[in-house]
């Protein structure tokens, strides 16, 4: 079943575009990972499924309701967690999680103890008075103490530290282990790697890619480097070979599709030496951001 | 490269200011030259400026007011009894926003660390901006000069017009001083603006116990709105009284320049408390959320009012008294005032609590939209709660602040009263109160339906709202405005309770037509994006 699914949704700001006819799914109990670079339309997609704004046509559906009309339903069982918190300064950490935990209707208090005590907060103190860190642990702990079935992170993890990362992750996945659907939005590549399962990448207001990274990473150009004793082979013209570059006596290139005519090629010229390997989330990423293959890191050294 | 950073500072606080102050110097024209002209027509007759002189001149509750007038049979003593003190409050208020928007605001949001992570000092960045807003105070000075020398110099000639906006325009300089002071003191913007609103409200309510009796005269020197009084530009030009203004205002920016380097950026000299006391109880709704947010000024408010009305109590007798000996009636019969005595001095003086409460409106307004404009609405509004709901919760404790306010003002007055004789009883007193209410809620439901339609804009158009009621019903009346022109003033359609019964059907007819307009905002908030500053 779908909990979060899109259709055709679109925003405009004015003349300019900030999201183009999205058509998403995101299944019960997976954690989706949400990518594209600043401005790209990740948090212009959140307001729309939290009804925080209209969109310009198509819909979006949560949990079976429609995000802009059945906001009371839909929110009752959903949390949210905003990149950058803003929260009433004279209010203290305490006040703020009992307003929003009585607002929200249900939340576990046994939870929220253990939560505040993972997150090393100190609830006592007024929010004027916490770090961005700490606003931002704040913002969690009142999402994540609702249990609530779908968590949407909009960058939840900005100005934390490691240890407090660690924290989230291992929050995260108890979460999926309970049946709970996130949806992810991040710029932390390792984060989102090391959580989700499927992956959409957005540029421009547009997507660009969605599947499971595995999925992606087979589909995605393998980076190959092959060294030699003789003279360099020309490569061009070699089937799915793309972004040739020559330094000393190796030869980089990425392939797309069958690798055999390149492997060939390669064993004609006589390599001394042929390494290849998958693309990591970074340079999947990278493809999708730069202006091609050529902005596509080169493969260094560690394979993986 | 400081002097470039130190540039770059004031050009920004100049930016951010100057419309404002193009705003504020073009009304100070045009209520001048208004009030100018509209005496001349409204007035022809040399019989009647004697009559209106002496009516006005023997009534202690309008020296209250307007400070002691002087020359009222001549035009240019009329103007300036009519108009000075007014336009400089309203001067003073602006300059009070301003300076504690870009010198507190700016820090408040975090901006200010920006431009002190460039090649400057903390006292070079408010130098620099005290710098800028002192080109705003230029541009008002030049606009008010230009304005009031072209627009009514023939009239009163080219000296006083110009002495004229030299003694408006030192109100606001004095107030960029306070701001900026204040703006070290206080944590935050909004109690640097309470503290600075509670200077300049102390400043007006020592001039009026100076102009109440002949004794306390000599407190107008120990008052800045007293100096405005002492200048008499248009009929006895002193200027000391105008230089004192100015060097006043300097020596307070000059003071908080001194206070920047003592205290850390983002804190005041009175710095926020750590750890406090866990207040949890009625924080379980977006209403409960409303009222603890509107706490502290309904406070103030209430603190406020409660004075207020407690100085009406007290001067009203001797007021009265004076005002029986008088030919007082025939100025109160233009404000349709038949009745004479204590209760018409009482209904003069409410129509100001009115004016307070319109103000407190706005305010609830303005508090409204900040919580959407800086995204805090947002962490309600993710949860199970509707737009309309929210907004309902603080429409409740904005109407629950204003009610409070009316009956702070009620009882001031009344227990101040039973003390000093005053003779209006509690109920006629409560009446009164109640009749504030009307024009202070159809301000809070324009401000509403602005704030659904046209968020960013709504806040200055609330308060504009406000302002041009105000001075279309103080200076409007008696200038002999045309009757469709003061009709707008939502002031204008209040009875100067208890000196004439209510006017109840135009007071539910305010409160229908606020309510209307906040159910407006409400659908138009529904229907649009949410709005960031």
């Amino acid at each position: 079943m779908a909990v979060i699914r899109t259709e055709g949704l679109t925003k405009h700001y004015g003349r300019s575009p900030a999201l183009e006819d999205l058509d998403l799914e995101v299944a019960q109990g997976e954690v989706f990972g949400y990518l594209g670079p600043n401005g790209s339309g990740k948090t212009t997609t959140i307001r729309l499924l939290l009804g925080l704004i209209r969109p310009t046509a198509g819909r979006a559906q949560v949990l079976g309701g429609d995000a802009q009309r059945d906001v009371v339903a839909i929110h009752r069982r959903l949390a949210y967690v905003p990149g950058d918190t803003a929260l009433w300064p004279q209010l203290t950490g305490a006040e703020t999680l009992h307003l929003l935990g009585a607002v929200h209707g249900s939340v576990d208090a046994n939870y929220r103890a253990a939560l505040v005590e993972r997150f090393e907060l100190d609830p006592s103190k007024r929010v004027r008075a916490y770090s961005k860190g700490n606003r931002q642990k704040l913002a969690l702990i009142a999402a994540l103490m609702t249990r609530a079935e779908v968590l949407v992170l909009d960058e939840p993890t900005a100005g934390l530290d490691p240890l407090m990362e660690q924290q989230f992750r291992a929050c995260v996945r108890e979460a999926q282990d309970r049946g709970q659907t996130v949806f992810l939005s991040s710029h932390v590549l390792a984060e989102v790697e090391a959580l989700c399962g499927r992956v959409a990448i957005l540029r421009a207001g547009r997507l660009v890619e969605v599947g499971s990274l595995d999925h992606m990473r087979l589909r995605a150009a393998l980076a190959v480097e092959a060294s030699f004793d003789g003279p360099l082979p020309d490569l061009a013209g070699v089937p799915g070979v793309t972004a040739v570059e020559r330094a000393g006596q190796t030869v980089r290139c990425q392939v797309t599709g069958s690798i055999g005519p390149l492997l060939g090629r390669l064993a004609e010229a006589g390599a001394t030496r042929v390494v290849s390997r998958e693309p990591s989330l970074e340079e999947l990423f990278l493809t999708h951001y730069g202006s091609g293959p050529h902005a596509a890191a080169p493969p260094a050294g560690d394979g993986r | 490269m400081s002097r470039t950073a130190a540039g770059v500072t004031a050009r920004l606080a100049w930016r951010r200011t100057w419309r404002g102050a193009a705003a504020v110097g073009l009304s100070i024209v045009l209520v001048t030259v208004t009030a100018v002209l509209g005496y001349e027509a409204a007035y022809p007759d040399p019989a009647d400026r004697v009559t209106l002189a002496r009516s006005i001149g023997s009534n202690p509750g309008l020296s209250a007011l307007f400070g002691e007038p002087r020359d009222l049979e001549t035009m240019a003593g009329f103007t300036e009894w009519r108009v000075v003190l007014i336009l400089a409050v309203v001067g003073a208020v602006w300059a009070l926003l301003a300076t504690t928007r870009v010198l507190r605001g700016e820090e408040d949001e975090g901006r200010t660390e920006l431009l002190l992570a460039g090649p400057m000092t903390r006292t070079t960045a408010a130098r620099a901006t005290l710098g800028g807003l002192g080109g705003t105070v230029l541009l008002l000075l030049a606009i008010t000069l230009v304005g009031l020398v072209a627009g009514s110099g023939r009239d009163l000639g080219a000296g006083p017009a110009a002495l004229l906006a030299l003694t408006v325009v030192g109100m606001p300089v004095v107030m960029v001083g306070v701001g900026a002071l204040a703006s070290q003191v206080a944590d935050t913007r909004r109690r640097a603006t309470g503290l600075g609103a509670a200077v300049l409200g102390v400043a007006y309510l020592v001039r009026v116990l100076a102009d109440s009796s002949a004794d306390l005269r000599w407190l107008r020197w120990a008052t800045p709105l007293g100096w405005i009084e002492l200048a008499h530009p248009l009929t006895e030009p002193d200027p000391v009284p105008v230089v004192l203004l100015y060097v006043l205002g300097g020596v307070l920016a000059l003071v908080a320049l001194a206070l920047v380097g003592v205290r850390d950026t983002g804190a005041g000299l009175r710095s926020a408390r750590g750890a406090t006391r866990q207040r949890v109880r009625g924080l379980t709704s977006p209403v409960g959320l409303a009222a603890r947010l509107a706490a502290g000024s309904a406070w103030a408010w209430a603190i406020g009012l409660l004075l207020a009305g407690g100085l009406i109590g007290l001067v009203a007798r001797t007021a009265a008294e004076a005002l029986a000996q008088s030919a007082g009636q025939d100025m109160l019969g233009g404000l349709g005032i038949e009745d004479s005595g204590t209760r018409a001095y009482v209904g003069i003086f409410y129509l100001f609590i009115t004016i307070a409460l319109a103000l407190a409106a706005a305010g609830q307004v303005a508090a409204t939209r900040e919580e959407e404009a800086t995204g805090r609405v947002d962490a309600l509004l993710v949860r199970p709660v509707t737009r309309g709901r929210w907004l309902a919760g603080r429409v409740v404790v904005a109407v629950g602040l204003l009610a409070l306010g009316a009956g702070a003002a009620v009882l001031g007055t009344w227990a101040a009263g039973r003390a000093a004789g005053l003779g209006v009883g509690a109920a006629d007193l409560g009446t009164a109160g109640v009749n504030t209410l009307p024009a202070a809620l159809f301000v809070l439901g324009a401000g509403t339906a602005l704030h659904g339609v046209l968020p960013r804009l709504a806040v200055p158009l609330t308060y504009a709202l406000v302002t041009a009621s105000f001075l279309l019903e103080v200076v409007g009346a008696s200038v002999g405005l045309p009757t469709w022109l003061l009709n707008l003033s939502v002031l204008h359609h209040v009875a100067p309770a208890p000196a004439v019964d209510p006017d109840w059907l135009a007071g539910a007819v305010l409160v229908l037509l606020g309510l209307g307009l906040a159910v407006v905002g409400a659908v138009a908030l529904r229907a649009r994006d949410l709005v960031s500053a």
